[in-house]
């Protein structure tokens, strides 16, 4: 599968990478909303994991103009953010995302539920 | 004796009896002027033209008797002549009226008799003329009185000597009410007297002389007498004692003074009224001289101004007790042209000298020509209402002050919203510039509020309500807590409410910073803790990765751990001031030293990068007070963040210089430099500036650090950067004994 990481954190990048690179899965990794968007257009990946605190537009505005856009509006998009308030998970979920996962996340939890959710949409697609 | 001559008509036949008359006239030289008839024919002839004063007349003439001529001469007297025995005739003529008569004897001796009888008689009818004219004057005066007595309209009773009623007029019937045929002849006294009167006026002549009380006659009293009906009333009576045939009588004239009386009684009774009313009164009432002399005084007037007696007072000059001599001109003035004063207020000085105020109304008094004769006044101590009313009005002010100057906005309503009590304050916070918004409704203060301040008016129905947030958008957006209660009126009824409105704009502001702090800490420490757990538990997962990776990861661990353990002493420091439990221990310090500290901790980490780190301190510095962990905090957070905003060849430079009164820091570098727009906004709790492309690490809390502690210092800090150029940081800190 191929996944874009969009986060401003390089270490995150790094440890996103590295744990589903070992996994099998291709990565792409973004700096900013704006770097992210650009890559899910020219690469679209099956599943973005998107930072919320980032310079040059922000992880909810990415969110929001990827599933607005016919291109990407589709590919599912997990928001990956260490605001872990109640108004932060409304404000993804009203742009759009398709989960939420708090900083800090555990590897082989997050590595799950991406196929958890990668399978669940194969499935629906059959049917 | 008569004066005039006598005219005598003598009739007789014989003429030796004329002779003889004739002869005797002449011979005594009688004044009589005489006719003779010689018959009876002859005699009425005469006597139907000529009046006589005394006829003589001889019983036989020759064509009749006397008798015929009688008749005719009626009121004259009429004097007889007969021949002797003719007595039985003279008596028969004296009954028909003749006056005398003579008998004639043979020598003619009868004439020596007749000028006497003759005189007798003409005496007589004068004398009897006279009774009769008495008479009939009497008669005339009689009928004159009943006329004038019926006309009076006081009574005018007459009593005898024993007090019985003679006479009463019409007046008397109708005052009394008897008519005459019922009280003539009763006793005045037991008829109009009331028995348990002591007067005894009416009792009669008798009365008074037989017991010696005093009589009220010729004078005029005043009795309480009864009707015929018993009803009891006043009159006026005036008695004379006249003497009638002899006999003295008591003439009493009478008025009824009922209605005097009642009248007077009236006017006594309004006069003692205003007597007790003027004297009781604690009002002080007055005449005075247009200069202020006082020519009266009623007694609380007296006790007003302290004195002991009337007479005291009105011997007291004007000056005296005008207290203030401009006070008492513009008095007068203001009286002179107005003609009165209407609560007029000045001060007065009491006997004891102590002065008060009184208020006056008084008006001027003029004669016919216009010329102010006196004022007449009424005064009234108002010291105490004056108190009061200054106690009320300091009241009012202090109330006023407090509501206006209280931090806080208050405004009352009535229950149809109108206005009426409203402070500065929510007109400062409502941007209420019209001053006539007293009155007005409710919804008219709330124009600028967010949706015309629809919270509010929904929540007007409810009998109170507290902390209802309003927003206002206009003079500048701002969070008001509304508290509204009810009030009722004496009957329980909702009368109004009372807003109070606390603008906790601030408060709303630090609330959403303490959000946002926590917000941002916990990112902030999310972010480092995500790298650490997450590498940690990438190798123990992953125990074959090669020894590159792990020193890689070891290394991120010890990096972001450390990121932590500086977060951590940022944010318990931010909190320690934010707290106001920073402590500052401060001190006379030197800055050369701590800069030379901060110069020395990073000068190998600016080498690593490839940034050349220096300093350059005059020689000369001031010291400062001031907390020197506090100063060595700030100079490392400007020197870290240029550190981490240059970029490798870059210079950084740390300057302190002797401004005078004043220590100069500059902290200068030729880095990326700050945009305008963030320029306002760095030293800002957790702001960061996105800068695309590079990776700068920080919580966004240094330089509001350093904000807090050059505040703290009584510092300035002064920011020239240009982006792309570089940034210096110029901090101002008080010199001492400068």
């Amino acid at each position: 599968m191929k996944i874009l990481v969009v986060d401003d954190d390089q270490n995150i990048r790094r440890l996103v990478s590295f744990n589903l690179s070992i996994e099998g899965h291709e990565i792409l990794v973004a700096r900013t909303g704006k770097e992210g968007i650009d890559m899910a257009v020219k690469n679209k990946p099956d599943l973005i994991l998107m930072d919320i605190m980032m310079p040059e537009m922000n992880g909810y505005d990415a969110c929001k103009w990827l599933k607005n856009d016919a291109r990407t509006k589709d590919i599912p998009l997990f928001m990956l953010s260490a605001k872990g308030q109640m108004t932060d998970l409304d404000e993804a979920f009203n742009v759009g995302a398709d989960n939420y996962i708090t900083k800090p996340f555990d590897v082989e939890k997050l590595h799950k539920t991406i196929m958890f959710k990668l399978e669940n949409l194969r499935q629906r697609r059959k049917s | 004796m008569i004066a005039h001559r006598i005219r005598i008509l003598l009739i007789e036949d014989d003429i030796i009896d004329q002779m003889a008359f004739q002869r005797l006239v002449r011979e005594k030289n009688l004044p009589y002027d005489f006719e003779i008839a010689g018959s009876v024919k002859k005699a009425q002839e005469i006597l139907s033209d000529n009046q006589f004063d005394v006829v003589i007349a001889d019983y036989y003439l020759g064509d009749g008797t006397a008798f015929d001529i009688f008749e005719l001469v009626a009121d004259t007297p009429f004097i007889f002549t007969t021949g002797v025995g003719d007595e039985k005739i003279a008596v028969e003529a004296m009954k028909a009226g003749a006056y005398y008569y003579h008998i004639k004897d043979a020598e003619r001796n009868y004439l020596e008799m007749l000028p006497v009888s003759i005189e007798k008689a003409l005496n007589d009818k004068r004398l009897e003329q006279e009774r009769r004219n008495a008479e009939e004057a009497l008669k005339e005066s009689e009928e004159k009185f009943r006329a004038i007595s019926s006309a009076a309209n006081d009574a005018i009773i007459m009593m005898d000597y024993d007090g019985n009623v003679s006479f009463l007029n019409s007046a008397a019937e109708n005052i009394f009410d008897r008519k005459s045929a019922d009280a003539l002849g009763k006793n005045l006294h037991d008829m109009i007297v009331p028995p348990d009167s002591n007067k005894t006026y009416l009792k009669g002549l008798r009365y008074f002389w037989e017991t010696g009380v005093e009589t009220a006659l010729g004078k005029t009293v005043e009795m309480t007498v009864l009707r015929s009906n018993g009803e009891l009333f006043d009159i006026e009576l005036s008695l004379s004692a006249v003497k009638i045939e002899k006999e003295m009588n008591t003439i009493a004239i009478i008025r009824d003074i009922t209605e005097r009386k009642q009248a007077e009684q009236a006017l006594q009774e309004s006069e003692s009224r205003y007597r007790t009313l003027q004297e009781n009164i604690p009002l002080g009432i007055y005449r005075s001289t247009k200069e202020g002399k006082f020519l009266s005084a009623n007694p609380s007037m007296v006790k007003i101004l302290g004195f002991s007696s009337q007479e005291e007072l009105l011997a007291t000059d004007a000056d005296q007790i005008y207290a203030d001599q401009l006070q008492h001109n513009k008095f007068i003035n203001e009286i002179d042209s107005f003609d009165h004063v209407v609560n007029y207020e000045l001060q007065l000085r009491k006997k004891s000298n102590q002065i008060f105020w009184a208020e006056i109304n008084a008006r001027a008094i003029r004669d016919e020509e216009g010329q102010i004769v006196y004022y007449d006044g009424i005064l009234e101590d108002i010291t105490v209402s004056k108190q009061a009313k200054e106690e009320l009005r300091q009241n009012k002010e202090r109330l006023d002050l407090i509501l206006q100057n209280i931090g806080n906005g208050v405004m009352v309503t009535n229950a149809q919203q109108d206005i009426f009590v409203i402070n500065n304050k929510i007109r400062e916070l409502l941007g209420i510039y019209d001053f006539q918004i007293v009155g007005k409704k409710l919804p008219e203060i709330l124009l600028n509020c967010k949706d015309k301040g629809k919270v509010l008016l929904d929540a007007l129905p409810l009998s109170s309500f507290t902390n209802l947030e309003l927003e206002i958008e206009f003079p500048l957006p701002r969070t008001l807590y509304v508290t509204g209660t009810s009030f009722t009126d004496v009957d329980g009824k909702s009368a109004g409410k009372i807003f109070i409105m606390v603008d906790v704009t601030k408060e709303k502001e630090i609330e959403r910073m303490k959000t946002d702090f926590v917000s941002n800490v916990s990112h902030e420490l999310r972010t480092p803790l995500t790298s650490i757990i997450g590498f940690s538990k990438t190798m123990l997962n992953n125990p074959a990765i090669g020894e590159q990776h792990r020193n890689e990861f070891l290394e991120i661990i010890y990096r972001e751990s450390q990121r932590l353990s500086n977060l951590i002493e940022e944010v318990l420091s931010i909190s320690r001031i934010e707290s106001g439990k920073m402590e500052y221990n401060f001190q006379n310090i030197s800055v050369a030293p701590i800069i030379k500290e901060v110069y020395n901790i990073h000068r190998l980490q600016a080498e690593k990068k490839h940034i050349r780190l220096s300093y350059n301190i005059d020689k000369k510095l001031p010291l400062i007070r001031a907390d020197r962990d506090a100063i060595h905090q700030v100079a490392v957070n400007f020197v870290g963040n240029a550190i981490k905003f240059t970029n490798p060849g870059g210079n950084i430079n740390i300057a302190v210089k002797n401004g005078g009164n004043k220590l100069i820091m500059e902290f200068s570098d030729n880095g990326l430099g700050i945009p305008k727009i963030h320029q306002g906004k760095i030293f800002d709790k957790f702001y960061r500036i996105a800068r695309p492309g590079t990776e700068t690490q920080g919580t966004g809390l240094g330089l509001s650090i350093v904000k807090e502690i050059i505040d703290a210092h009584k510092g300035k800090i002064e920011l020239i950067s240009e982006e792309n150029k570089g940034t210096l940081f110029r901090v101002f800190l008080p010199a001492l004994n400068y």
